[in-house]
């Protein structure tokens, strides 16, 4: 019964974008595997490499701190570090993602301009801009607060710029038929719409710079990472492991409070609840009888109880107004506790160009072969790292997501375990593989992956989380098992996530390959670091351009794969 | 095709025939028993049975029948399907009952990214051991049988298209072929065409009770159109509150009148209100 027609019906027929498709995606996993093999890892490494790694945790412990008050004080410049560079990118990168929304600006050029400060801001990594303007500033927190804002106009000014794109037009066109200005039509009919998205991109933004701001005294720019520089200088163990775990408890304290606040901001009650924040907070122009008065001049009376105008005391207002204050203190903070001269940073604005100037090269004389062999590394430890932490996330991704988890209990051990290994930032966790393992590519994408691990198995627990429970509904009716029914309706509906974050932990795992040489874990970092302290500026520029080129060329392709794959 | 025809069909004397369905004082309540959604209900279906049940939005018609394969828990009560008990039957014997009981959804349920075959075959997931990813992951035999069910209900041609592609009609086609896949012995269908049009409506339930009554499958229905109802139902169940105010086999006795009253509200005072309109009949 079976003709060779029929054969042909039951096979998926292949076309030229699912060919390209599985092309990409062998590609993806050859590349991953031939890296983690040349590189010398494998999810089993851990296991054999347990020795060292027992050794180097019995010199640790017991951790240790001797002077708690520095300790104190260095986490909390730390932190008003991050806030001010965070400070500094919202306020750069409002104008920018303005300027790059194509609903807002209707020139190409500049639009283009815009968006292509936004690429390059990004794909500059914070961790050398640091070591850029230690050169100009010296040590101390200014370079930390300089590097983490120009750094974040990347990330900020894309997603400012896409929640400015994705607007509701209606207001804003009863703004314009009212016959309101350009500026008004923006502050009007644009401005509240967006800004609870700003406050919560700003907020995440925050939680990004503090896990970076605790790295950036590795190269100088102050704050605690100093202290963790110190302690590997002097091979002392155990003060490395109790500022390391001081750094762990902050930055989840700051993550739990972060989403915490994005939640009431965005509202996490499923109720139409658009309110405007600027409303919220009760600011803007109050009417006043002016705006009421005749077009004859003849004095006007409110036509109402001028109580009536001030939006009441509520929950939502008050936490707003909480949350409005204690920014606005922490940016006070910022310029007074650490040594942090607003004055000293406005007269430095100047001296950027020619720095960056600086670092355009002329010639090809930085050029020199090892750099070849170098890149290469970088790429393979990003591939590396990504394949063997997603081996471990999307397992582990099942078990933290609510609806898919087998029980309650394992949810919550789940999530609290990925809380933790996020807390851990990926350069310390590399200084410590570096002294367990010796020098290298090994240690450098071990760390890698711990860090990779943590925050991917968030991005998917959360995407799983979002799929519809109809369909599980339809394959449970079937008497399909547990695990039946997990592959079959909740990976279809999870998988163009699962693609899109796995390319994106890609392209943040080869953006943290370029700097872990910084602690001597291989890669490209090495010579940028060195090429800073030597002040050989067109060897820097030079490799950067390489690192945005290879960065450039990933985001590209991941956009062509998210596109076929929704 | 057999010969059956609307409502011209032969009625066999179901009541001869060992019950599939056994639904005993079944109470449902939800969120603290502040919600009664089930009011001791009891009922039995005869084996070959083309059972439909019929009332106002909320009056309990899902939830009954998500009682009757397990996806929801009595809260007092029992319910015995094909011999088993639904309420008392964990893991592995309720996955092996419910093998045996097809469901079609009013939202039809199906994993809309994937193609329609994929969606077919995963009706064979109990049959089968093991997870499955992807068409080619099911044996070739399962295949040809899952491509022979789509072109029963008319997709043939639509075979490796992404389901969500296709018209609500058809993701409901897509979910019925599902359903035959699975070769079951009872049909439970929860407003089957709810979310469609009067026309495709007629053809969709058309093919279903066609597709049933061929493979002698017994079949347990809501729906909310009671011309379709009388249509091809060979008895009719009212529900009002969670509690059964009708229940008959579709024959001359069964006037439009009566099954009308299963549309009435009551309101607090114990008198009845038509559906739509204000006026108040009193009832003492
Ligand atoms: N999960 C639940 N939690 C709380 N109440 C529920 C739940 N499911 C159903 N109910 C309540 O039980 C009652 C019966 O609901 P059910 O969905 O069974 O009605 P229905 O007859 O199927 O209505 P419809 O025709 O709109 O589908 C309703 O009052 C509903 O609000
Ligand atoms: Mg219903």
């Amino acid at each position: 019964m079976v003709t060779s027609d029929s054969k042909q019906q039951v096979r998926p027929p292949v076309s030229r974008r699912r060919s390209l498709l599985t092309a990409t995606f062998v590609a993806f996993f050859v590349g991953c595997l031939y890296s983690m093999w040349d590189i010398g890892v494998n999810p089993l490494t851990f296991w054999t490499e347990r020795q060292d790694l027992f050794n180097l945790l019995d010199r640790m412990w017991a951790p240790r701190i001797d002077e708690p008050r520095l300790v104190w004080e260095a986490a909390l410049d730390t932190f008003l570090m991050a806030f001010a560079g965070t400070a500094l990118g919202v306020f750069l990168a409002v104008p920018i993602a303005f300027l790059s929304a194509n609903n807002v600006v209707k020139n190409r050029f500049v639009r283009g301009a815009a968006r292509a400060f936004i690429v390059v801001t990004r794909a500059l990594p914070e961790l050398i801009l640091a070591l850029i303007f230690v050169r100009v500033y010296s040590i101390g927190v200014l370079p930390g607060v300089l590097a983490l804002g120009l750094h974040s106009i990347g990330m900020l000014g894309k997603l400012f710029s896409d929640s400015i794109e994705q607007i509701d037009t209606g207001p804003r066109e009863g703004v314009v038929a009212s016959g309101a200005g350009r500026l008004q039509e923006i502050t009007t009919g644009i401005l509240p719409q967006v800004i609870p998205s700003f406050i919560a991109i700003s907020l995440y933004r925050l939680d990004i710079n503090f896990r970076a701001s605790t790295l950036l005294g590795l190269v100088g720019a102050g704050g605690i990472g100093l202290q963790i520089r110190a302690h590997q200088g002097s091979l002392d163990y155990q003060q490395l492991l109790g500022v390391t775990l001081v750094i762990i408890v902050l930055i989840a304290i700051v993550e739990i409070i972060s989403s915490r606040v994005r939640a009431v901001i965005l509202g996490h009650d499923d109720g139409p609840k658009k309110k405007s924040v600027l409303a919220t907070l009760g600011l803007g122009h109050t009417v006043e009888a002016e705006d009421f008065r005749p077009a004859d001049g003849a004095s006007a009376e409110l036509p109402f109880d001028r109580e009536a105008l001030r939006p009441p005391w509520n929950r939502d207002r008050i936490v707003m107004w909480i949350f409005g204050s204690s920014c606005l203190a922490m940016l006070i903070l910022a310029f007074t506790v650490p040594d942090l001269s607003f004055i000293e940073m406005i007269q430095g604005f100047p001296q950027i160009p020619e720095i960056f100037n600086n670092l355009i090269p002329r010639n090809m004389d930085w050029w020199e072969d090892r750099w070849g062999e170098l890149l290469v590394e970088t790429i393979q430890m990003g591939f590396a790292a990504t394949g063997l932490s997603l081996v471990f996330a999307i397992p582990t991704a099942m078990l933290a997501a609510r609806n898919v988890a087998p029980a309650r209990w394992v949810y919550n051990a789940a999530r609290s375990f990925i809380l933790g290994v996020r807390a851990l930032p990926d350069l310390i966790v590399a200084v410590i593989f570096v002294a367990a393992l010796g020098l290298g590519p090994q240690p450098g994408v071990l760390a890698l992956a711990i860090g990779l691990y943590g925050f991917s198995t968030k991005l998917f627990a959360d995407s799983i989380e979002e799929i519809k429970e109809g369909p599980r509904d339809g394959v449970r009716a079937t008497g399909a098992s547990g695990l039946q029914e997990t592959f079959t309706s909740v990976l279809p509906q999870a998988m163009p996530a699962i693609i899109g974050h796995s390319l994106y932990v890609l392209d943040v795992s080869l953006r943290a390959s370029t700097v872990l040489g910084i602690v001597g874990a291989g890669g490209i970092g090495f010579p940028l670091v060195q090429g800073t302290r030597l002040f050989q500026f067109e060897l820097v520029g030079g490799l950067l351009i390489c690192i945005f080129v290879l960065v450039y060329a990933i985001e590209i392709l991941s956009a062509w794969v998210r596109k076929q794959v929704i | 095709m057999t010969d059956v025809e609307g409502a011209i069909r032969p009625t066999p004397n179901h009541a001869d025939l060992p019950p599939v369905v056994e639904v005993e004082g079944l109470v449902k309540t939800f969120d603290n028993g502040r919600v009664r959604a089930l009011d001791d209900v009891t009922f039995s279906v005869p084996e070959g049975q083309l059972c439909v049940i019929i009332g106002l939005s909320g009056s309990g018609k899902s939830t009954l029948l998500r009682h009757l394969n397990g996806l929801h828990e009595p809260t007092a009560g029992s319910v015995t399907v094909l011999g088993g008990r639904v309420d008392q039957l964990k893991g592995a014997k309720l996955r092996a009952l419910r093998t045996e009981v097809g469901f079609v959804f009013q939202q039809f349920n199906i994993v809309g990214r994937v193609s329609c075959l994929e969606n077919v075959l995963s009706g064979a997931l109990g049959r089968l051991r093991g997870p499955r990813f992807g068409v080619l992951s099911y044996p070739k035999r399962f295949r040809e049988e899952a491509l022979a069910q789509l072109e029963r209900v008319g997709l043939g041609d639509r075979a490796f298209q992404r389901t969500d592609t296709l018209s609500g009609g058809q993701q409901q086609r897509v979910a019925i072929a599902r359903m035959l896949m699975q070769k079951p012995k009872i049909v439970l269908a929860d407003e089957p065409v709810a979310s469609l049009d009067p026309e495709i409506s007629g053809q969709v339930m058309d093919l279903l009770f066609r597709a049933c009554i061929e493979d002698q499958i017994t079949v347990v229905c809501s729906l909310h159109q009671v011309d379709l109802a009388m249509g091809w139902a060979s008895r009719l169940i009212g529900l009002q509150d969670g509690k059964i105010v009708l229940d008959s086999p579709v024959d001359d006795d069964l006037t439009q009148e009566r099954v009308m009253d299963v549309y009435r509200r009551l309101d607090p005072e114990g008198r009845k209100i038509s559906e739509y309109g204000t006026s108040v009949t009193d009832l003492s």
